[in-house]
């Protein structure tokens, strides 16, 4: 199997994934879509420039984490009210992930990173830092950061 | 630490399969045209030689037939000739390459074969085209932007499998991209000498459905349960050979039956090919 046949494999099989990365950036379904697609096609296009297949994995993930904050940065200024989606009525339960989740939406972008990739998609801090071109200290202290965010967070919520 | 239900339970859109899919073709059909711009830049002096050749072959008939009397580019000539175009609209992307024979000494037999070529090739595009704008309207009447139509990809190519003084063999094929299901290969095998469409009648004789089979049973014999379990469990196998049967002859000159998708076995298994082993001699 060749470099590009790996490479189809991997997103076969992984799409599920990184269309959950990329709707926890833009929260829309069209947009998440629109991620999916481009960076697989980045990824194809520029597939020869990969030089340890063995990278392949965060590799990818790097370039579909680029398009995602890329694509965040150019809707700041135009975020609507209708890209909020409104919800129904929640349990006691879900109302605390819902909590959580917005929590997690207002961190910053790099901070929302490496919380998606440790706790969502199970990585390892080095990996993490690999993706995000950020030496491990760095990865580690972002962590730290948004856990602290997220905590302070919570706890304001729960005052409510 | 963190809850990750909700994350897991991001509902994954129906058509993701779909984008992703649509986005490797796009991305492959990039690819290649990247490399081929690395090509260029690289000046290769091989490449630019054989498309020398090629171009030259192509544009001057004096020139193609001084180089059909040398050895190897002589006996490569025979099919290296194409015409080639390409054309696109708002519903499909067509890209064509239709193998043309020449200076085989024989020119009824050339135009014979170019012109059953042309008729088989003109027909795949019809029908694609038919298939691109019967998406096309579907689309457009269930309430979709025309604007935002992918168009339907149509490819038309050829390999050579087996080139000699007596015999050329090779396949055109035909591709849509999205629906993989409309793929259709068709096989050339000609008599050099006598002008005529080999088939495997003239190859095994008149046993030939016999022949076939039998060699095909063998090969399967030595598969694996596995392997064979993905045939289809009421198979009779010489009812698949008949003298329409696709074959053609690999670099060693030997004639391969190609048994096409979900004839024989399940679709995942795709179109089967067995080397066919002449029987031994009676004594």
């Amino acid at each position: 199997m060749d470099t590009v046949q790996e490479l189809v494999a991997l997103i076969q099989t992984n799409q599920e994934r990184f269309y959950r990365i990329a709707y926890t950036y833009v929260k829309n379904r069209e947009d998440a879509l629109d991620l999916v697609h481009d960076a697989v096609v980045k990824a194809l296009q520029s597939c020869p420039a990969l030089k340890n297949p063995a990278y392949m994995r965060t590799w990818f993930y790097r370039i579909l984490i680029n398009e995602s904050l890329s694509f965040l940065r150019k809707r700041k200024n135009v975020l609507s009210w209708e890209e909020i989606p409104a919800q129904a009525a929640p349990d006691a339960r879900q109302e605390e992930y819902i909590d959580l989740y917005a929590a997690i939406d207002k961190l910053p972008a790099d901070l929302k990173t490496v919380v998606i990739l440790r706790f969502f998609e199970d990585m390892k801090l080095e990996a993490i830092a690999d993706i995000t071109s950020a030496n491990l200290n760095t990865a580690k202290s972002r962590l730290y950061r948004a856990l602290k965010l997220l905590k302070l967070d919570m706890e304001v919520l729960d005052h409510d | 630490m963190i809850d990750r239900t909700n994350y897991d339970k991001i509902a994954i859109p129906e058509n993701l399969d779909a984008v992703v899919g649509q986005a490797i073709d796009e991305g492959l059909s990039k690819r290649r045209r990247r490399t081929w711009g690395v090509w260029k830049k690289a000046g290769s002096i091989a490449a630019v030689l054989v498309l020398c050749t090629v171009s030259a072959l192509n544009l001057s008939p004096a020139f193609a037939s001084a180089a059909c009397r040398l050895p190897v580019v002589g006996e490569l000539c025979q099919v290296l000739l194409f015409r080639e175009y390409h054309t696109e609209d708002e519903i499909k992307y067509v890209d064509v390459k239709i193998p043309r024979i020449a200076h085989t000494e024989q020119p009824d037999l050339e135009s014979l074969v170019n012109q059953e070529i042309q008729r088989v090739v003109q027909d795949c595009i019809q029908e694609s085209e038919a298939r691109a704008k019967d998406y096309y309207d579907a689309f457009v009447s269930t309430g979709g932007d025309p604007a935002e139509f992918i168009p339907l990809g149509i490819t038309i190519d050829y390999e050579i499998k087996y080139v000699s003084p007596e015999c050329v063999s090779f396949v055109v094929f035909q591709r849509e991209t999205r629906f993989s299901a409309y793929n259709c290969d068709l096989y050339y095998n000609l008599d050099l000498n006598s002008g005529e469409v080999i088939t495997l009648k003239d190859l095994f004789g008149k046993d030939y459905r016999q022949i076939v089979a039998n060699s095909i049973q063998d090969s399967i014999e030595t598969w694996s349960e596995e392997e064979r379990s993905i045939l289809w469990e009421d198979l009779s196998i010489p009812d698949l050979i008949s003298e329409d049967t696709d074959f053609y002859f690999n670099q060693d000159g030997q004639a391969v039956v190609v048994i096409g998708k979900y004839q024989a076995a399940y679709g995942a298994a795709g179109s089967l090919e067995f080397v066919i082993q002449p029987p031994a001699p009676v004594k």
